[in-house]
């Protein structure tokens, strides 16, 4: 991936780490079942979601959340037998200033005081903020962009930070493929991003405290495959994630189906209480 | 200065202007999250304020809950609640209600559909038919190899056990004006009230009568029971419970907790 791709998925994930939630969450149920959604945070709400269980290819669309960062205008899903594709048409990463979670206040303000240092001119001290920041992970967006980026920030109080013109996805038995076409940044067409990704691309060290993860592929303890599109992890211990764009590939339907029963129940123990019935 | 100088710090600060972007302001928006679940290493991923939701037992009304409106048998599956968990009316979309570990005895909820990661159970509240999702990740799970069935017309009880009947009884069922409820339940508790003498275990179900909004002081809660005078056997004379004769009732008291028990016209 080139430098320039880096730079318009670091504004990815500013705008969309507000969507990151707490939880881990796994279901390791054997499955021959595949399925395909556009969001979820920590495993939950997978929306729009399209999942085929008979071997029959199954297909869907709709719209994202609803959510003060990130819109989707069309998102188009399809299942069948041991695949699966979602497509993300439009994807805009950003919003209006006002429209952020409160809690976001903190880090808009320290932006926008690094914007103010960089706007002076000529360019003044760097600011403190920028201490200890892992360096050398994030290529060089042009001045001209990063003013353009803090205008908005400064003036506008609109952050629109990056567009995805289509996020395509899919898994194909125990193969997955990611691609991005039309990515723009700040306005500016970001051609470096466009094309292929390679598997588990990471755009952000590892001590990094948001990590943002691109064709991330998983063979699962269950025998299913799942490529998730774009992953945003943060929080300590990395347990807020955000996936955009997921498939998963169960197996063959003709494939015998292991079973998962739940162990018996055991007989209840009468306890004390006053509840009339109806009698 | 030079100009190239000048050049080089403004790029310099433009691409430590994008790290910062992405480590501050992420950061701290996905610890603003944490902080406000206050509930920073809680597994549950739950976004939910348990405390604004109303519990689902057996006493509450929750209107906004789905309805199931599935007659079939389920291949047995229950689930118990390891502790508080968010009901969904859809997978992650919307918690309206919670359920705890906790009711007569430990809650176990009949499982009626299952989606990655996501339980849809019956709950014990009104209306009857309440349904939603858990989180699988949070609950215990069970099978449990038995199905009663009550049968109004007939006025017959049928446990099935593994799929073959292990028995049938004739019951006494509401009467025409308190008519018991056509649906799917479960048994939601075992219960010894001293209050009541004519059984001597109860075995509360997750449904309530439709035409008594209470009764006796309680929600009107229907349920499996004993009956000390065999004359109502095969007759609708009750408020809405299912009297059983005592050879049923002891094999009722094997049935597990959040077994799925189903009453039908026939």
């Amino acid at each position: 991936m080139k430098a320039r791709s880096k730079v318009v998925l670091a504004a990815v994930g500013v705008v969309s780490a507000g969507l990151v939630a707490y939880a881990p969450v796994a279901s390791s149920a054997p499955t021959t079942k595949s399925f395909a959604y556009g969001f979820s945070a920590n495993g939950e709400g997978q929306q729009p979601y399209v999942e085929s269980t008979d071997g029959q290819q199954h297909e869907t669309g709709g719209n994202l959340p609803e959510n003060p960062l990130l819109t989707g205008q069309l998102v188009y899903l399809s299942a069948g037998d041991d695949e699966a594709a979602v497509r993300i048409a439009n994807l805009t990463f950003g919003g209006a200033l006002a429209q952020l979670p409160p809690e976001a206040t903190a880090g808009i303000e320290q932006l926008q005081a690094a914007c103010a240092a960089f706007e002076q001119e000529p360019p003044g001290e760097l600011p403190p903020i920028f201490e200890n920041l892992p360096g050398g992970v994030l290529e060089t967006p042009t001045p001209e962009d990063a003013a353009a980026f803090c205008t908005q920030l400064l003036d506008d109080e609109i952050l629109n930070a990056a567009e995805l013109r289509a996020l395509n996805v899919s898994c194909d038995g125990d193969r997955g493929a990611v691609e991005v076409a039309g990515a723009s940044v700040l306005g500016a067409d970001a051609p470096g991003l466009t094309g292929p990704v390679d598997p588990d691309t990471t755009l952000l060290p590892a001590e990094s405290p948001l990590q943002i993860t691109l064709n991330r592929q998983t063979q699962n303890a269950d025998g299913s495959f799942t490529v998730d599109g774009l992953v945003l992890t943060a929080g300590p211990g990395g347990e807020g994630e955000v996936v955009l764009a997921s498939t998963t590939c169960g197996e063959p339907i003709a494939t015998p189906r292991v079973t998962d029963d739940p162990p018996p129940a055991p007989a209840p123990t009468p306890v004390p209480a006053d509840i009339p019935v109806t009698g | 200065m030079p100009g190239s100088t000048l050049e080089h710090r403004a790029r310099r600060v433009a691409s430590l202007l994008a790290t910062l972007s992405v480590v501050v302001l992420g950061t701290a928006l996905v610890l603003s999250v944490v902080r406000s679940n206050g509930a920073s290493a809680d597994p549950s991923g739950s976004h939910v304020d348990l405390a604004k939701l109303p519990s689902a037992t057996t006493h509450a009304t929750l209107p906004g809950a789905p309805q199931d409106r599935g007659t079939d048998a389920t291949d047995g599956e229950v689930v118990h609640p390891r502790r508080v968990v968010p009901v969904y009316a859809e997978p992650g979309r919307r918690a309206f209600a919670k359920v705890g570990p906790t009711q007569f005895g430990p809650t176990w909820l009949p499982v009626v559909e299952r989606r990655a990661g996501w339980s849809r159970v019956l709950l014990p509240a009104r209306p009857n038919g309440a349904a939603g999702w858990v989180r699988t990740a949070l609950v215990d799970r069970r099978t449990s190899p038995y199905l009663v069935r009550v049968h109004l017309s007939s006025r017959t009880l049928e446990i099935v056990r593994d799929g073959a009947t292990a028995g049938t009884w004739n019951v006494a069922v509401g009467a025409s004006g308190t008519p018991t409820p056509t649906g799917r339940t479960f048994v939601l508790g075992q219960v010894v009230d001293d209050q009541q003498s004519f059984s001597p275990v109860i075995l509360p179900l997750g449904t309530h009568s439709n035409t008594l909004d209470s009764y006796g002081g309680g929600p009107g809660t229907v349920a499996l029971h004993g009956w000390p005078d065999a004359s109502v056997f095969g007759q609708a004379v009750s408020h809405g419970c299912v009297r059983v004769p005592a050879d049923a009732l002891a094999l009722l008291q094997q049935v597990p907790l959040g077994t799925l028990v189903i009453v039908d016209e026939q």
